[in-house]
């Protein structure tokens, strides 16, 4: 459906561009606080935030997969970044969100310390992902973007939650 | 398409007229947000710059609430835009405006999104040759209905000059494969039915309402072809009528010819429909070749036969014996009128013979009215009462019933309300719970389709088995009324025609055979469905050989699926043909014995939920069980906490639930626990370490044994509490999680969590690896 030459044809001179500018990972970010850092999720990925709720743990899952919550009666897994990350987990407060993310066409929460802003972030302001050698793997990082003097780490959602490291989980299981 | 976004649009307005006009609930903006995101990605794709705008708008406006930094004194403004935009949209969908009337509101409500927000938004007009929006954004049925019809009229002159072709590719929109595959489900559904007519006519050639309903199924059939313009299918579909017309009129005698030729144009039609539904869901872009379909089908020798018959049949008969009813014999059998009254009535001609009646005082209007829709009826068959609707759609409802049903658990498990004094109140909400369990189960009711259609299927499968078996089968079916889950009926095909392969392949043995032991020289296979404890059982029942269980010994020692010198039960050794690869016919014939079949049987229907088993005597005959949940979008669940987490085990898989003493308790090498229950030894799994739930190791005789059993094994849950039985909504896991053996989907339960339904067999192999 989308690839065809009639539908192409018809969309906007606008679409196309905002499509171009996506590429180049312009637009708009949804930041959110981790520890002291703040990161920032292309807000085209982003289909609501939520409060924290109580979270029915899976077992036999990887530590960062907290559980499931329903969803408006949707059953939708619930990551914690922090874990997934490698940092330290902390309690959950009042300030604690879960974003709800769509990757790949499955809905996803994300556990967040707070969420903080929405950022329009200019092409000239985000640098190419920086890189650590093999201490760091930064290949779920867009860009950094720098607004204010301060930085943001722009994620690759997709990246970051790949299926196959969810399908890791069988893996974990088989130990 | 057209509908859908309609449907988005009316939600969108409701959900408004419920927001909080200062927009202080985020969960409400929220949801507000994602409506308006979902039309405007629609839109995005559409050919409609206005819509696009406006929704453009809205999103940003609502992205600054959910963010926090709108204003709570503009939320009215907010809601008004919104409605505004909404308003504007539904307008020209619905065809009350066409683009330049709205024009200007659609300049004003932008012009409000920067004056009030400063949001701007680039907004160019449409191009002014779309005008009516409508066919810009998707065609609406009946434009398209209408133009095809004339096509179909412009070639109904074709069709009489037999061979119409078409060439031509044409791009299907998504209206027009909706239109086909409407078609298709339409023909599927007349090809299901004329197939069990068919084999209803052979058994009662001269039955007139039989005949009367194939004729009713091939012209229903011809007019949807000719519709669509698919001339060869209406052409043949035309033949095969006229045959049946004269065999109505009884010029053409029934007889196993006739019925062996509608059985071939029946399958011919079949083979018609699948090759377009392969062009159209292949392809979803071109129209079916049809051509090409003409050229795999040959329809001519059968039409040149259905010609000859009916070339033989009119020289035969020449009585030509109309058998709709006349509307003065409809009067007099419901007397209305006295046949001499009729026959004065009919001899002053003049009139119509009803409102003759009616001036002469007879009888009133409205006995005739009655008489003549009676005859409608008679003559066209009666109209179901009944509408066709998605699965999907109805899964849906299904859910949020689902849902309906939780909110209104948690709305009485609440504690204000369980410390409340007000017995109004208790009452009120005691009814709610009522009205909504009613539609629950209406809603599953809804589901819930008789096994006729699959069943009737089989007599065809029979028939032709039996016919290239050189066999004599009687065919029996009992309990096809009985109702069973729709997703179920579906994938229930595939192992009944396996069992049936067998049952007449293997199974019933040679006439000779037959003979020889003194039985009937007709085998009889006995296919019989019906209730029990919850769950619905189709037994397939021969009266053949029953299984050489020797034969299967001796091949599964071939195969090294059992040991030599080990002592089976029968029932293990008749267990065993549900193993792969394993058949104890000597020679695969053209039906079966390959050795596939059993297996995929058996897992199929563990896919189902259900179980397989076979009972057997030499000589005597074999029945296979098929036990089926009734629904798969519900189970039968026991609630069991472990530690501090809840678990659902499916109560099927439930043998009995157990307190051990101490003297019933056995380790091996201090590890391996075991339970002794009544001699037998079954081994204990401790769900919390298998799930790392913290409660320590307790000791067995402090918790609870839940025996759990599958068709070969048997062993002990260690569970802290049971919290009693329910029936749960099933939840499909997460994809990503599927990977996790030891759950089967979730549940959300009565306080708005959820709970993980543990697959038994998934656990049995994760702790015997």
């Amino acid at each position: 459906m989308k690839d065809t030459v009639s539908e192409a044809d018809v969309r906007s001179e606008e679409v196309r561009k905002a499509k171009a500018d996506l590429s180049a990972n312009e637009g708009k970010y949804l930041t959110f606080v981790l520890g002291d850092e703040e990161y920032g999720l292309e807000i085209l990925k982003v289909r609501e935030i939520i409060s924290v709720m109580e979270i029915t743990e899976v077992p036999q899952v990887p530590d960062f997969i907290k559980g499931v919550i329903n969803l408006r009666g949707k059953v939708i897994p619930v990551i914690d970044l922090r874990l997934k990350f490698g940092m330290p987990a902390v309690e959950y407060t009042r300030e604690t969100c879960i974003i709800v993310v769509n990757v790949n066409n499955l809905l996803l929460g994300i556990v967040v310390d707070t969420v903080a802003e929405v950022l329009d972030i200019a092409k000239e302001n985000i640098d190419p992902p920086p890189s650590f050698g093999s201490s760091v793997d930064t290949n779920f990082i867009l860009g950094m973007g720098k607004v204010k003097e301060k930085v943001k780490i722009l994620l690759d959602i997709e990246k970051v939650l790949s299926v196959s490291e969810l399908e890791m989980v069988a893996k974990v299981e088989e130990k | 398409m057209s509908e859908e976004i309609l449907e988005k649009l009316d939600k969108l307005a409701v959900h408004c007229m419920m927001m909080d006009d200062k927009l202080g609930d985020l969960m409400q903006i929220a949801e507000a947000s994602q409506k308006i995101d979902e039309l405007r990605d629609i839109f995005s794709k559409s050919d409609n710059p206005e819509f696009c705008a406006i929704f453009k708008g809205l999103s940003k406006v609502f992205e600054k609430y959910i963010l926090g930094y709108g204003e709570a004194g503009k939320g009215p403004e907010v809601i008004k835009l919104t409605n505004e935009g909404v308003e504007i949209t539904k307008n020209v969908l619905q065809g009350t405006s066409i683009i330049s009337d709205i024009l200007p509101r659609v300049e004003v409500l932008i012009g409000s999104f920067k004056e009030l927000f400063s949001i701007e938004i680039p907004f160019a007009k449409s191009k002014p040759e779309v005008e009516p929006a409508t066919v810009s954004l998707d065609m609406n049925i009946e434009d398209l209905t209408a133009s095809m019809l004339k096509e179909a009229s412009q070639d109904a002159d074709k069709v009489k000059g037999k061979k119409v072709t078409r060439t031509e590719i044409t791009l299907l929109d998504e209206n027009d494969v909706v239109i086909y595959e409407g078609f298709l489900d339409e023909g599927t559904d007349l090809l299901n039915k004329i197939e069990s007519d068919l084999i209803a006519l052979e058994e009662n050639t001269g039955n007139m309402d039989i005949l009367n309903s194939l004729f009713r199924a091939f012209h229903s059939l011809k007019g949807a072809a000719g519709f669509l313009g698919m001339n060869e299918i209406n052409y043949f579909c035309h033949e095969t009528e006229n045959m049946l017309d004269q065999a109505r009129k009884s010029i053409l005698t029934v007889d196993s010819e006739v019925i062996d030729i509608l059985l071939a144009a029946r399958d011919m039609l079949e083979k018609g429909l699948t090759a377009i539904s392969e062009t159209v869901e292949v392809g979803k872009k071109k129209l079916p070749n049809f051509k090409g379909f003409c050229e795999s089908i040959n329809v001519e020798p059968l039409v040149d036969l259905i010609d000859k018959k009916l070339f033989l049949a009119s020289k035969e008969a020449d009585d030509d014996d109309d058998t709709n009813p006349r509307l003065g014999e409809i009067l007099i059998q419901e007397n209305a009128v006295t046949p001499r009254q009729l026959k004065e009535a009919l001899e002053r001609k003049e009139k119509p013979i009803g409102e003759v009646l009616v001036e002469m005082g007879a009888t009133s209007k409205q006995a005739v009215d009655k008489a003549v829709q009676e005859q409608l009826i008679k003559k066209k068959g009666v109209v179901a009462h009944s509408v066709k609707v998605d699965t999907s759609k109805l899964n849906l409802v299904l859910e949020l019933v689902g849902e309906l049903v939780i909110a209104q658990a948690i709305i009485s498990e609440n504690q204000v309300l369980k410390n409340e004094q007000n017995n109004k109140l208790l009452k009120d909400i005691n009814e709610m719970a009522k009205i909504t369990n009613g539609i629950q189960d209406q809603i599953m009711g809804l589901r819930m389709v008789p096994l006729k259609q699959t069943f009737s299927k089989m007599n065809r499968l029979v028939r032709d088995l039996a016919r290239k078996t050189g066999k004599q089968v009687d065919f029996l079916i009992e309990g096809e009324d009985t109702e069973i889950d729709r997703t179920i009926v579906d994938e229930l095909n595939d192992p009944l025609v396996h069992l049936l392969r067998n049952a007449v392949d293997h199974g019933i043995d040679s006439i000779e055979e037959r003979v020889a032991v003194g039985k009937s020289p007709n085998g009889t296979i006995l296919l019989k469905a019906y209730h029990k404890g919850g769950n619905v059982v189709i037994e397939v029942q021969d009266n053949g050989r029953g299984l050489n269980l020797e034969r299967i010994k001796e091949k599964a020692l071939e195969r090294g699926l059992i040991e030599s010198g080990r002592e089976y039960s029968e029932a293990e050794i008749t267990s065993l043909i549900f193993e792969a690869g394993l058949s104890t016919q000597k020679v695969a014939t053209e039906i079966s014995g390959r050795g596939v079949g059993m297996d995929v049987v058996k897992r199929n229907v563990e896919k189902l939920g259900g179980k397989v088993d076979v009972t057997t005597k030499s000589g005597v005959g074999s029945t296979f069980f098929i036990k089926l949940p009734l629904t798969m979008a519900i189970v039968d669940g026991m609630l069991v906490r472990v530690g501090d987490e809840r678990y659902i085990i499916p109560t099927i898989s439930i043998a009995e639930s157990i307190r051990p003493t101490k003297s019933q308790l056995t380790t091996v090498v201090e590890k391996g626990e075991m339970v002794n229950v009544r001699g037998e030894l079954i081994p204990l799994v401790r769900l919390n370490r298998l799930f790392g739930c913290s409660n320590g190791n307790k000791d067995v005789t402090e918790s609870l044994v839940i025996v759990v059993a599958t068709e070969s094994k048997r062993k002990g849950f260690l569970v802290d509490d049971l919290l009693g039985q329910q029936q749960v909504v099933i939840k499909n896991l997460d994809r990503r999680l599927q990977g996790i053996k030891s759950f089967s989907g979730s549940s959300i339960l009565g306080d708005g969590l959820v709970g993980l339904i543990i697959d038994v067999g998934g656990v049995f192999d994760l702790v015997s690896s």
